[in-house]
């Protein structure tokens, strides 16, 4: 048995009529000004004549200095390491010719800088003197170090820095 | 010179527009400003204050167009934003009831026809477009009695046709949630239209 009324676009039991009438709701256009009024207060970015060549160029194009920064950090780390590398795979020759250069010059030296040290500031000199006898190759240890693990933080540095930030999820856009 | 965008995805425009091509800016401007300011009218229900917040909404999109990821859709975003912005405006205002009628502004009958509202042309006679404006009335006076969540997701899926997910993501509410909320909102709007029949 049909109902007359099945038919009619407002039944509330009816769901393709309300379909159908929600579909045909239309859209409202804002004043005819509106266009300009919003291009009025955009900042229009300055044009870009052709693509950066790497695969790094966007992130550089977002973040010029702190990509700048951790690359010259990153190329000093890696240079740094280099030259640990270097001695030590030339270690034993270098420690040949760094003996005899050191018999010749830098002992001399060194002693008259220390002498003159506890002469001028007692008290520094004595710290520095004892410093250097105690601690022996350790600060240089340390420091070869501190230059190597530089590398892989300068690398971590640059990756975060390059990888494209999420401003832009929807999910945390208001 | 006006650039063709026929054919162009949205990524694409956003892509030029951050090159630096104004013409990009307006296309992304007139793709969206009738869904955008529609959302934002039926959730706010004022004709001036819905102008203001979608001019809002493109300023912050359209200034922010290099922290866009191509990887979201940017119509999800850009729903997202001016939804954001309507619910902010509800939550410290008390709505009046939606007009039919072209803006506020609009002095000659040009500019009343382009800012009414456009219910589908189906060569209907006068009295035919009467009852069918009636009609139009009385379903967006329906769908603003409506909660705010519900108004958002049926303007989303029955007038801007976008799927369960995206809703979900542009009002960030669990996909089960939007089902729900889209369910309920069509049985209060079949109640509320019921009387009608009579």
């Amino acid at each position: 048995m049909t109902d007359n009324r099945n038919n009619h676009p407002l039944d509330p039991m009816e769901d393709q009529v309300l379909d159908q009438y929600l579909a045909s709701l239309g859209r409202y256009a804002p004043s005819p000004a509106f266009d300009d009024r919003v291009m009025a207060r955009v900042r229009i970015n300055a044009p870009v004549p052709a693509p950066a060549p790497s695969f790094a160029a966007p992130a550089v194009r977002r973040r010029r200095w702190p990509v700048l920064a951790y690359s010259l950090s990153g190329a000093a780390a890696v240079s740094s390491t280099a030259l640990t590398a270097w001695v030590a795979a030339n270690f034993q020759s270098l420690a040949a010719s760094a003996a005899a250069g050191l018999i010749a010059v830098a002992v001399p030296s060194w002693q008259a800088v220390l002498a003159w040290i506890t002469t001028t500031v007692p008290s520094v000199g004595s710290a520095l003197v004892t410093g250097a006898l105690t601690g022996g190759l350790t600060p240089w240890i340390w420091s070869a170090a501190i230059l190597t693990a530089a590398v892989p933080v300068s690398l971590i540095g640059f990756w975060l820095v390059a990888r494209a930030p999420n401003r832009m999820n929807p999910h945390v856009a208001r | 010179m006006q650039a063709d965008f026929a054919g162009v995805t949205d990524q694409e425009v956003v892509q030029r527009a951050r090159g630096g091509q104004e013409s990009a800016y307006r296309e992304l401007l007139h793709r969206y400003q009738r869904p955008v300011f529609s959302l934002i009218y039926r959730m706010v229900r004022d004709r001036e204050l819905a102008e203001d917040l979608a001019q809002e909404t493109f300023v912050k999109v359209l200034n922010a167009l290099d922290s866009y990821r191509p990887e979201f859709k940017f119509s999800s975003w850009i729903f997202k934003i001016a939804n954001n912005a309507s619910i902010d405006h509800l939550r410290r205002r008390q709505l009046d009831t939606l007009s039919l009628d072209g803006a506020p502004g609009a002095t000659s009958p040009d500019r009343v026809e382009a800012t009414q509202l456009q219910l589908s042309d189906k060569g209907e006679t006068p009295l035919q477009e009467v009852e069918a404006r009636e009609l139009g009335s009385a379903i967006e006076q329906a769908i603003g009695k409506l909660r705010p969540e519900y108004r958002a997701c049926i303007v989303l899926r029955h007038i801007e046709d976008r799927p369960y997910g995206e809703i979900a993501e542009i009002l960030d509410l669990p996909l089960g949630t939007v089902k729900t909320y889209i369910h309920r909102a069509r049985a209060e709007l079949k109640d509320l239209l019921g009387p009608l029949r009579e």
